[in-house]
């Protein structure tokens, strides 16, 4: 029982290290990567997607895993909402739309969860970026 | 009054942790859950096991997913709420600043796996700063500006309530969540699976139902565990500590998680109490005048430094 618990700690410490957008993006992408693996496997080969059905995939995972984000944030983690409404959705719109993007271009619906955990974690890490590079050039304009 | 030129390193010791710890939680379990699911699925051999499982469609083999993740969830939680923390033994005397009870706040009752433990919080006295600072921890402050303001430790009481209404949420969500995921696959079945989107509709949908199926069995069977009050944190003669007591706490002592990783007694093993500040002591307390009022507390001390 507690090996369970020191293995979650010890995967929480990894996340702690690469800060709360990516983890936000990792959790957006393995969401993402179950639900279009599950799809999947009630489907081979699994269909090639129009351009337009991506993106509507796209939104549709965006919108699920922001709304469980959101909801998880703001009530057991005590963000507030206006603090994390737009960060976690942008950050679950581009990791949705590569994710579902990226398997249907490769074809590799099988590893959608570790496709998606990837896409997420850059896309995260990317966003905490320019986050604190517009924070910094603000910053430096006096903006606040 | 006697203060003293030291200024208290109150707020962020190395820089809090950004990530909240219910985040991390919930990752670890998104990554553990993540990965195993992620592989049986590139081995392609997931439709084997949810057929031996018995599970016929794909919505219910969603809903079991989002219900294994839910679970593990509340069980990280009950394992810390139960369980006592590896940390250093360590002795705090000071003045009650506040008592927090459990299950004072609505989130507390909704989502009763997640309540916190009774806690009372110690505005320490001045001699005690370099343990509540120690390895760069965060430190909570009174409001008081220098050099009135004084540092406060948190010293959390094991709570059967709590561990029983943790577990008790375990149990309703097990039970709740596997009406959820029959439910959730009824659904799928309705819905149907004519086009792609209305497929990633249904598995969506049929995950939310469960989760939704197990955090409303987690709110009864919580409450329910946790319905039994109990007596507030209290000295071994059964006295309810209260606002205003000059106390002596042993516990053991950890970076928590929960509080910013500041130093906090997880779980306080013993309490004395000494008496109370005098009437008319100005609020918030402040160590300048604990120092003074408070001089014999009950932690013992060997080359300037307090033990067990």
């Amino acid at each position: 029982m507690k090996a369970i618990a020191k293995l979650a700690a010890a995967i929480g410490r990894l996340f702690e290290a690469l800060g709360i957008c990516a983890t936000v993006g990792f959790i957006a992408g393995v969401l993402a990567g179950i639900v279009l693996m599950l799809f999947a496997v009630d489907h081979t080969p699994p269909p090639v997607l129009s351009g337009q059905d991506v993106v509507k995939i796209g939104l549709i995972l965006a919108v699920a895993t922001a709304g469980l984000l959101l909801f998880y944030l703001c009530v057991l983690c005590r963000y507030t909402f206006v603090s994390v409404f737009v960060p976690v959705l942008v950050n679950c719109l581009l990791t949705c739309l590569l994710t579902v993007w990226l398997v249907n271009a490769t074809g590799l619906w099988n590893w959608a969860v570790f496709i998606g955990a990837i896409v997420g974690l850059l896309v995260g890490r990317l966003f905490c970026l320019v986050c604190r590079f517009t924070a910094a050039r603000a910053d430096a304009y006096g903006m606040y | 009054m006697a203060c003293i030129s030291r200024v208290p390193k109150c707020g962020f010791g190395g820089g809090p942790d950004p990530l909240a710890d219910p985040l991390k939680k919930f990752a670890a379990v998104i990554g553990i859950i993540g990965s195993i699911v992620g592989v049986l699925g590139g081995l392609d051999v997931l439709k084997d096991i949810a057929a031996a499982l018995g599970l016929t469609t794909t919505g219910a083999l969603a809903g079991l997913i989002a219900l294994l993740a839910t679970l593990l969830l509340i069980f990280l939680y009950m394992l810390n709420r139960c369980d006592d923390a590896d940390g250093l033994p360590q002795c705090v005397a000071g003045c009650v600043a506040n008592v927090r009870d459990s299950y004072s706040e609505t989130w507390e009752t909704l989502f009763p796996f997640a309540a916190l433990p009774p806690r009372v919080d110690v505005t320490v006295k001045s001699f005690f700063w370099d343990f509540v600072e120690l390895n760069n921890a965060y430190v909570y402050c009174t409001s008081d500006a220098y050099p009135h303001m004084s540092e406060i430790m948190h010293c959390y009481y094991y709570s059967d309530r709590v561990c029983n209404g943790a577990t008790g949420a375990l149990v309703g969500a097990g039970l709740a969540g596997i009406g959820g995921v029959i439910a959730g696959a009824a659904v799928v079945a309705a819905i149907g699976c004519a086009t792609v989107i209305l497929c990633i509709i249904a598995l969506i949908l049929a995950a939310i139902i469960t989760v939704a199926a197990a955090l409303l069995g987690a709110f009864i069977g919580g409450n329910v565990a946790a319905a039994v009050g109990e007596p507030p944190p209290s000295d071994a003669a059964g006295h309810a500590v209260a606002t205003g007591m000059f106390v002596t706490l042993n516990g053991t002592m950890v970076q928590l998680e929960e509080d910013n990783k500041a130093n906090c007694l997880w779980w306080v093993h013993s309490t004395q109490i000494h008496g109370e500040i005098a009437d008319g002591t100005h609020q918030p307390f402040s160590y300048c005048d604990i120092d003074e009022q408070f001089t014999m507390d009950a932690c013992a001390r060997v080359d300037g430094g307090p033990i067990l």
